[in-house]
């Protein structure tokens, strides 16, 4: 039997954005780096496609903010794949929306963080939901699809019927409602991100309806929060089964989110081909297949669906990346997402959000600040 | 050998089922085309017809390729139809038209061919 074969390339080109949404799904503390330049872009597109890759992802951060983005798009139509731009929409402008789809780029999903402005600027972390409601417009003048992505919590999921009226007032021809997934920033904000039960289910009623409704005109996606999954989600399709992930600077992963399992390290493509990174580097091995499942994973039926879940879900929580995934009922840490559910239906007022920050290059040393913070430093 | 019409997900995934709306069911006078963002490749790693679209990829046989390939938004589906019979004249009557038009009739639904007049 041939081994698997990617056939979806998430190209995050930059973890540079605008934004600074609490379950924003960049690592919380990413490596430094010089991010891939075009050209090393171009050399990745052509070892991917040769890998059978059909399928790019042109992500971040926000990707826009690369000024060589339409060299890029051509670079990946140039090797057909089928081209997406993964966006928030902020820095678009009508020329770029038009030089864009010129270059050759296939389709745009564009985030929205709530259904107004004072709200989405909270989540957002400063106003753009106006901005975005402009970029949806030019993407459809361009002659785009369109997919609007809106990240699911506690404290927008009860206006899911109104997302839905924004996505078919815009023209979208796509609409993810997609729950936060707790990893990253989201899980550090847990607390203030996870609805309850009862609001899922008003939300997935409202998805099931708006879907019956306008089936052929505008796709629904409703994507389930792992919490309230019950049995595990099939994470990426399986650990290195189809999904291939490179970072800015060009580390390789199985998911975004792999970064964070201690213990692992994952190659970049400037140190190895792309191939070789797949089919054989140790981390890609890792979990792939199931020989590495520990019990109840091993002897589950389920396991030939589900691949065992999230491993990033299971060492964040457990700090055991072979752990069943605690999302799971029959995980022995299952405990600790029940928890977390009680907490998420406990009422309350609205929590305070830790917003994504970057980590910024330390100032230039100057007299007062060093004398400022000796003064700081220094004991009573 | 019969023609059928196949289509599986191409990550080997369950397809799910199909939307079930208004405007899911094509009429014979309409003029399918595929949807916008949504196109068919030839994988030739594994000699198959691939319709992409956003965030899937279905594999589709000969028979499928070519009842899409038709859908140009110039032939109606009953044009349509009749070419796909003609082209296949050792098969009973009406199955290639049969298969076809359901096939028609789930992309539509998935909202991968439009059957509405361009905006």
């Amino acid at each position: 039997m041939r081994g698997p074969r990617p056939y979806t390339l998430i190209a995050e080109l930059t973890y540079r954005c605008p934004l600074r949404c609490p379950y924003c799904s960049n690592p919380t503390e990413p490596a430094p780096g010089d991010e891939l330049s075009a050209g090393e872009w171009g050399r990745v597109f052509a070892e991917a496609e040769a890998l059978g890759v059909m399928q790019v992802h042109l992500t971040g951060g926000e990707p826009l903010v690369r000024r060589d983005l339409e060299a890029l798009v051509r670079a990946a139509r140039g090797r057909d794949l089928y081209t997406s731009l993964v966006t928030s929409g902020l820095p678009l402008t009508r020329e770029r929306a038009r030089a864009l789809a010129a270059a050759g780029l296939e389709h745009v999903q564009l985030s929205v963080q709530d259904v107004d402005e004072p709200r989405a600027a909270r989540v957002a972390g400063r106003p753009a939901h106006e901005a975005k409601l402009r970029a949806a417009a030019w993407v459809k003048e361009a002659g785009l699809p369109l997919t609007l992505n809106a990240v699911l919590h506690r404290e927008n999921i009860d206006r899911a019927a109104e997302f839905v009226a924004l996505a078919e007032r815009l023209g979208a021809d796509r609409l993810e409602l997609a729950n936060a997934q707790y990893h990253g920033w989201a899980l550090r904000n847990r607390a203030a991100l996870l609805p309850s039960a009862a609001q899922l289910d008003a939300a997935r009623r409202v998805a099931a309806e708006a879907k019956a409704r306008l089936a052929g005109r505008l796709e629904i996606v409703f994507v389930t929060p792992d919490y309230h999954a019950g049995r595990p989600k099939a994470c990426m399709g399986g650990w290195a089964q189809s999904f291939l992930h490179l970072t800015p600077t060009g580390v390789a992963l199985p998911c975004h989110a792999a970064n964070s399992i201690a213990g692992l390290r994952f190659p970049s493509v400037r140190e190895a081909p792309l191939a070789a990174i797949w089919h054989d580097d140790p981390s890609f091995r890792r979990f792939r297949g199931h020989d590495w499942m520990p019990e109840p994973c091993r002897s589950c039926p389920g396991r030939h669906a589900d691949f065992g879940g999230c491993r990033c879900q299971a060492f964040q929580l457990t700090g055991d990346a072979s752990a069943a995934d605690p999302a799971c009922e029959l995980a022995p840490a299952h405990h600790l997402v029940v928890a977390a559910r009680a907490e998420a239906s406990a009422p309350g007022p609205a929590r305070r959000y830790l917003h994504r920050s970057l980590p910024r290059a330390a100032p230039p040393p100057t007299e007062e600040g060093v004398s400022k913070r000796l003064r700081r430093a220094a004991p009573d | 050998m019969t023609v059928k019409t196949a289509m599986t997900d191409l990550r080997g995934g369950p397809l799910g089922p199909a939307g079930d709306g208004p405007g899911a069911r094509p009429a014979g006078a309409d003029r399918p085309r595929l949807a916008p963002g949504v196109r068919l490749r030839w994988d030739g790693r594994d000699g198959e017809y691939v319709l992409l679209s956003p965030e899937r990829g279905l594999r589709l046989n000969e028979t499928a390729a070519l009842v899409l390939a038709l859908c140009d938004g110039v032939r109606t589906v009953d044009q349509i139809l009749r070419e796909l019979a003609a082209r296949f004249p050792g098969e009973p009557e009406g199955r290639v038209a049969r298969e076809a038009f359901d096939l028609l009739a789930d992309l539509a639904s998935r909202g991968l061919v439009r059957t509405e007049a361009p905006q």
